[in-house]
């Protein structure tokens, strides 16, 4: 059964109730655009503020999703045989009785994979005052490569306490997802 | 407090607003440039005051930002220009922004006021 088969075959309403009971607030699959993210910013900023959440917790959820869009936007890889021709990359955010999840999913190419893995890796051991030091040298310094400094990924570990994983999913020789599932607790 | 025009007719100059996209990061880049000339063409021992509220900024913005400042900073420091002060406003249980505006005083001898203000719809397009 390929994918569109199985959406032609699903209820609308299996769907809708799906995502209710997963209480997802905001889904995203696509690929990014300047103009697109501050939309979908606004969105789940709005869709935040319906909630009587603390501030805190809304602030770090919308900056979470900033540094992830913007992550995605810099490193989508356009896929030519992929089965929308636009849904190279994916987001979703979602609320559980805990606090907050946002999960992204975007290709990679195999050879950005283990540097990407390596300073995740190296990011996941490190406390929370060191997350601040590593933070504000690379805010201090201002040296970034051509895809950043990986200063987006030092944010979202900060802002979520760090509680969050990532998972590299080979494609083909030349293609990873890369995904990240970040929890950001009340 | 003797606050000198920086454009003429304004006393004090804003910058304020949400810069998340290459389009409005340059729009804050145009803003930052121009705060650097007015400080640059300024008259000695005057205080220009630069108000800040932005309730949103990504990696990118703040790094350009943090590089400006610091420039101001050089050049307040080495040459016979105004004196700058920032008024950094930030909103309540923004931790991002209170830190950011810590970071700009920390790093630079740049005169910075925090000022706390309500927490309000987040997006104001530029």
């Amino acid at each position: 059964m390929t994918v569109m088969d199985s959406f032609c075959n699903t209820d609308p309403y299996t769907i809708m109730t799906c995502v209710q009971r997963q209480r997802l607030l905001f889904s995203f699959s696509g690929n990014p655009s300047s103009d697109l993210n501050a939309s979908i910013i606004d969105h789940i900023e709005k869709q935040l503020r319906t909630t009587e959440d603390p501030l805190r917790v809304q602030k770090r959820v919308v900056n979470i999703v900033i540094e992830a869009l913007q992550n995605m936007y810099h490193h989508q890889h356009p896929l030519e045989d992929c089965f929308t021709g636009d849904g190279s990359t994916i987001l979703m955010v979602g609320r559980t009785s805990g606090g907050y999840i946002v999960t992204t999913g975007n290709y990679v190419d195999n050879d950005s994979e283990l540097s990407l893995d390596q300073r995740l890796r190296e990011l996941e051991i490190l406390s929370d005052i060191e997350l601040r030091e590593r933070h504000v040298a690379a805010l201090k310094s201002g040296l970034r490569t051509k895809k950043g400094a990986g200063l987006g990924l030092i944010e979202m570990a900060r802002r979520s306490n760090n509680n969050i994983q990532h998972k590299l999913t080979k494609i083909s020789n030349k293609l990873s997802f890369f995904s990240l599932h970040i929890e950001i607790k009340f | 407090m003797n606050t000198i025009p920086l454009h003429y007719e304004t006393k004090s100059m804003t910058i304020e607003g949400v810069y998340l996209t290459f389009k409005s990061l340059d729009l804050l880049a145009d803003k930052l440039v121009d705060m650097y000339c007015s400080v640059q063409m300024s008259i000695p021992n005057t205080i220009l005051r630069v108000e800040f509220e932005l309730p949103l900024l990504d990696s990118r913005g703040k790094i350009m930002l943090i590089q400006f400042m610091k420039a101001l900073d050089t050049i307040n420091a080495k040459t016979n220009t105004g004196n700058v002060e920032i008024d950094w406003r930030y909103q309540y249980e923004d931790e991002d922004m209170e830190e950011l505006g810590e970071l700009i005083e920390e790093l630079t001898s740049l005169n910075v006021h925090m000022i706390q203000t309500e927490a309000y719809s987040v997006l104001r397009k530029v």
